[in-house]
C-alpha cells in the first residue's frame, strides 16, 4: 500500500529531485515534543532534555520517512533541506 | 551577573582607520584627509574586496566579495528585489569597543563604505544599526549622517544592550519591527535579507576598509599586512571586568595583518593567559605570546581566532579557571532562551565551570556538554560559548591540572563570585 506523503507539498524541489538531504530543526520553534524522533528513531536520537539530535544526512531510502517526520512536527520545527 | 561595556575608551593613532585621530570626526576633515568618494562601479568594488580579501569584522569572517556577490546576483529591478545596506554597529559583545572608537573618530569612512556599496549595488537606503548601551556610537552616527547630503536615505535602529543582540539575523529583527533576537536563517540574507530582500549586512569596521580601499587603492592599502592577509585591523585591548561585571577601560588600536603582540601589549600581558576573540573566543597560553601574530594565519593553529578583535588579558595576575567560570555564567544568562538546547545547555555548563573553579574534576561532564550544545541553536551563541570553555580545557590544560591540585596560587577556588 503506498505511503501518503502529505508533507511532500512543503519539502523543497531540490531535496525531493536528488543531492544530499539533511533534516534542519527551526530551533526557536521546537518545543521538545519528540514525535520527530518517534518516527524517525535512525536518524533522529533526544537529548537530555527532549530536544532532537539529528545523525547526518538523510538518504534516499529514508527520504519519506523523513517527510513523515517533518510532517508531524506540531511546531513545524523540522524541515528537509538541501545540505 | 552582566558585563557592561567598557566605561573609558582610548584610541591610538592607526596607519589607516584610526590615521585621523586627531583630526575630529567632522565630514571636513574626513574629506581633507581621504579626498572625495570615489565612484566605483559594482565590478570594480568586488575585485577590489577580493585582491584585499576582506574578511566581515564582526566576528564571523565571511569574505565580504562574496558576499557583494551574492546580493548582486539576486537583486532585481521589482522593489521587493531591491537590495538594502545595513551597517551593523550594534557591538553586542562586551569586551569590544572597537566599532564604538571607529564611529567616534571616523564615523564617515563607515558611512563612506556603506553609500560605495550602496551606489555600485542600486540599493536607495542604508540602516546603520548601534546599540542602546552605547550611546557614543548612537550619536555618532546621528551626528554623520546630518552632515552627510546625497540622494541615498540613512536609517537608524537601536538595538537592546544584549550579547545576542547584535547577531545578524537579530538585527534584521529588530528592523522588522519585532524584538532583536536571533531567529533561524533558512537563506544567507545576502540573498533575501531585510523584509525579503538582497540585503548586504557587515560590521562597521568592514564597510571602513571598503571604504580605505576605494579611497586609497588596492596597492596602497595591501602596503601594510601580509600577502594573504593585507591591510589592518582594529584591536579592542581590555582587562577582565570587575565583580560587578565592570571593565573600566578599553584600549583601541589598529594593527596590520602580521603585527606581533609585542608590539602593542603591556609586559605583564606577554606573561599571562590572553583571551582572543572575546568571550566566543579562545584562550592562548603565556608560552605563545612572544612571537603572536596577529593574523588568521598564525592564530589558527593555535586553536584561535581573531574574531572582532577583543583582547582580554589576565594581566592582573587573576585565574583563567576562575575567570572562565564567571564569564560562561555570564553567557549562559544572555541566552535569549528560544532555542532549547542553549537555554538548557549554557545554564548547566555554566553550572559545571564554577564547580571547575571550586576544584570539583567536571571536565568530562564539561565535554559532553560543549559537544551538546554546538551547533545546536539559532545564533552562534552557544557554539561561542563552547569555544570558551573547551579552550580553557585545551590551551591552559596545564593550569586546569594545577588549578585543581590547588597549585595555582590563584586564591579563588573557594570564594570564586560569580552571580
Amino acid at each position: 500500500m503506498p505511503r501518503l506523503l502529505p508533507g511532500e507539498g512543503r519539502v523543497s524541489a531540490a531535496a525531493a529531485e536528488g543531492g544530499d538531504s539533511v533534516l534542519r530543526v527551526d530551533w526557536p520553534q521546537c518545543r521538545a515534543r519528540g514525535l520527530c524522533a518517534e518516527l524517525l528513531p535512525e536518524r533522529i536520537l533526544l537529548d537530555e532534555w527532549g530536544y532532537p539530535v539529528v545523525l547526518g544526512p538523510v538518504p534516499d531510502d529514508e527520504r519519506a520517512l523523513a517527510r513523515e517526520a517533518v510532517t508531524a512536527c506540531p511546531r513545524r520545527a523540522l524541515r528537509l533541506v538541501r545540505s | 551577573m552582566t558585563i557592561l561595556p567598557p566605561a573609558r575608551l582610548e584610541v591610538r593613532r592607526g596607519p589607516l582607520l584610526l590615521s585621523g585621530v586627531d583630526d575630529g570626526p567632522t565630514l571636513a576633515a574626513h574629506r581633507a584627509r581621504f579626498g572625495e568618494l570615489p565612484r566605483t562601479e559594482l565590478a570594480l568594488l568586488v575585485d577590489l574586496a577580493e585582491s584585499a580579501a576582506v574578511r566581515g569584522r564582526g566576528g564571523a569572517g565571511f569574505p565580504l566579495g562574496r558576499k557583494l556577490r551574492t546580493v548582486a546576483s539576486h537583486r532585481g529591478r521589482v522593489p521587493s528585489k531591491r537590495p538594502v545596506v545595513v551597517v551593523n554597529a550594534a557591538e553586542g559583545e562586551p569586551a569590544s569597543a572597537k566599532d564604538e572608537a571607529l564611529l567616534a573618530v571616523a564615523p564617515h569612512l563607515v558611512l563612506d563604505g556603506a553609500e560605495l556599496a550602496a551606489r555600485a549595488l542600486g540599493a536607495r537606503r542604508v540602516h546603520v544599526v548601534t546599540s542602546e548601551d552605547r550611546p557614543l556610537s548612537g550619536r555618532s552616527v546621528a551626528a554623520a549622517v546630518a552632515e552627510r547630503g546625497g540622494n541615498l536615505a540613512w536609517s537608524t535602529h537601536e538595538a537592546e544592550g544584549r550579547f545576542v543582540a547584535g547577531q545578524a539575523r537579530a538585527v534584521l529583527e529588530l528592523m522588522a519591527g519585532r524584538p532583536g533576537l536571533p531567529v533561524t536563517a533558512w537563506v544567507p540574507e545576502a540573498m533575501e535579507g531585510h523584509r525579503g530582500r538582497p540585503t548586504l549586512l557587515s560590521n562597521a569596521e568592514s564597510f571602513a576598509h571598503l571604504a580605505a580601499l576605494a579611497h586609497l587603492g588596492a596597492a596602497r592599502y595591501g602596503a601594510r599586512g601580509t600577502a594573504d592577509e593585507p591591510g589592518t585591523m582594529l584591536l579592542t585591548l581590555t582587562q577582565p571586568p570587575d565583580d560587578r561585571g565592570r571593565i573600566d577601560l578599553a584600549t583601541v588600536v589598529e594593527v596590520a595583518h602580521g603585527d606581533l603582540a609585542t608590539d602593542v601589549l603591556v609586559p605583564a600581558a606577554l606573561r599571562a593567559p590572553l583571551l582572543v576573540g572575546g568571550f566566543h573566543g579562545a584562550w592562548l597560553h603565556p608560552r605563545d605570546l612572544r612571537g603572536l601574530a596577529w593574523s588568521q594565519a598564525h592564530l589558527r593553529p593555535l586553536g584561535a581566532s581573531l574574531g572582532a578583535g577583543a583582547v582580554v588579558s589576565l594581566a592582573d595576575g587573576s585565574c583563567p579557571v576562575a575567570r572562565t567560570a564567571q564569564w560562561t555564567s555570564y553567557l549562559a544568562d544572555e541566552t535569549a532562551g528560544r532555542c532549547g538546547p542553549c537555554r538548557n545547555g549554557l545554564p548547566a555548563l555554566a553550572e559545571e565551570v564554577r564547580g571547575l573553579a571550586q576544584r570539583a574534576d567536571t571536565r568530562r561532564r564539561i565535554g559532553q556538554l560543549t559537544g551538546l550544545v554546538t551547533g545546536r541553536g539559532a545564533c552562534a551563541h552557544p557554539d561561542g560559548t563552547s569555544r570558551l570553555v573547551r579552550s580553557l580545557l585545551t590551551t591552559l590544560g596545564d593550569h586546569v591540572e594545577a588549578h585543581l591540585d590547588g597549585a595555582c596560587g590563584c586564591r579563588a577556588s573557594s570564594r570564586v563570585r560569580v552571580a
